[in-house]
């Protein structure tokens, strides 16, 4: 992950080809809604998993779909029980919905869980993520989700235990199971998902990558960056210095504010990779970064 | 007849004693609906997600919150009901 334009695709591009090359079974996914993994790894993607060479798979997560589909299918649901309602017109309700802020990140989430389920099948995944504002909600979505499915867990048990005391001194006696309620059974249904997802998310063999240039901007954005992703419990392997200047890189590092970011983070491995300019969009050139990846990640235990 | 004095008194007596988890269950009830729904008010609301998933089960939270607004006597809220607003 990392700010717009720091060269996150390109570099998942070539990580996730590399690793292939190292014999790993790898999925490109790109979750940015700016889709252009396609174009640098040279191959029309959409969002069904797609064969782009021998090991490497590669798809782009379509976030205006998946809503549209999420949206269709609760209308769908929604429309016979509430259609009588005249406070509530859950036709204008969930279409407003689709542009509501939010959606976006949860559309992305169930993403993430649908990769989640096709961890099995790959030795690694390499996720190309949306510009950091939009991933950092993303990855404090699952927890924030739970502090609520808690909440709410806790006040339905209430409303469930007074509604079966009612009921046994009213004299219907029928034994109300927790389960039996379909909204509970929701809740806690949701719950399994959302700790899938954070396990696949803070699991082990996760790791994440920052890209970042030298530049000020970049360089603020990467120390914003690290400190809120340790904040929400997540640990950053390593940050990419992508096109790191061949002359005089000490001047630029220190006007950069970067030497020192990299001296008050010295657990994090600073990784410089070559600016290659045009020879970049070629396969040489992805070859030749991929490799410098490789060597300077051990990729042999990366995931 | 001395059945049914009994049996009428018993109702009273349960009456009674549930009136005051009645009382609790409406209030929790509607919190619960208020906390998924509070986003068209302006409360703190959970992630969207999480309201889209439940909202095919909250039938009765709803209908609740109807019968509250009919209750209430609110113009306001019956106009905007029958406009589909």
């Amino acid at each position: 992950m990392g700010k717009g334009g720091t060269g996150k695709t390109t570099i998942s591009a070539v990580l996730a080809r590399a690793l292939s090359s190292a014999g790993h079974d790898t999925l490109a996914v790109s979750l940015d809604p700016a889709h252009n993994l396609g174009d640098v790894l040279g191959y029309a993607l959409d969002d069904k998993p797609k064969k782009v060479s021998d090991k490497l798979f590669a798809f782009e997560v379509d976030l205006d779909t998946q809503v549209r589909r999420f949206i269709d299918m609760k209308l769908d649901q929604t429309r016979p029980l509430y259609g009588h309602l005249q406070i509530f017109n859950a036709d204008k309700f969930l279409k407003a919905l689709e542009q509501s802020p939010g959606m976006e990140e949860f559309a992305l989430l169930e993403a993430i869980k649908e990769i989640g389920n096709l961890d099995q099948m790959h030795g690694a995944i390499v996720l190309d993520t949306p510009p950091t504002g939009m991933t950092l909600r993303l990855l404090t979505l699952p927890d924030l989700t739970l502090l609520w499915i808690d909440e709410l867990m806790g006040l339905r048990k209430k409303i469930l235990e007074r509604r079966a005391y009612l009921q046994h001194i009213e004299g219907s006696g029928k034994k109300i199971d927790n389960q039996d309620d379909p909204v509970m059974a929701e809740l806690q249904r949701y719950r399994c998902e959302i700790k899938d997802i954070k396990s696949f998310l803070h699991g082990e063999g996760a790791s994440i990558l920052l890209v970042l240039q030298v530049d000020k901007l970049s360089v603020k954005e990467t120390e914003r960056t690290i400190k809120k992703l340790s904040t929400y419990g997540y640990g950053v392997r390593a940050c990419l210095i992508n096109k790191a200047p061949k002359e005089d890189p000490f001047k630029a590092y220190a006007s950069s504010g970067l030497d020192d970011l990299m001296k008050a983070h010295g657990e994090i491995s600073w990784i410089e990779l070559p600016d290659l300019g045009e020879k970049v969009s070629t396969p040489q050139g992805l070859n030749l970064l991929g490799k410098e990846l490789i060597n300077f990640l051990h990729i042999g235990d990366l995931k | 007849m001395i059945r049914d004095f009994f049996k009428f008194f018993k109702t009273i007596a349960q009456r009674q004693a549930t009136d005051y988890v009645r009382t609790e269950l409406q209030a929790l009830e509607e919190t619960f609906a208020f906390l998924l729904l509070g986003g068209f008010f302006g409360l703190p609301a959970p992630s969207t997600g999480l309201v889209v998933r439940l909202l095919p089960h909250l039938g009765q939270e709803l209908e609740l919150l109807e019968r509250r607004v009919a209750e209430s006597d609110d113009l306001f809220a019956k106009i905007s009901g029958i406009l589909k607003i």
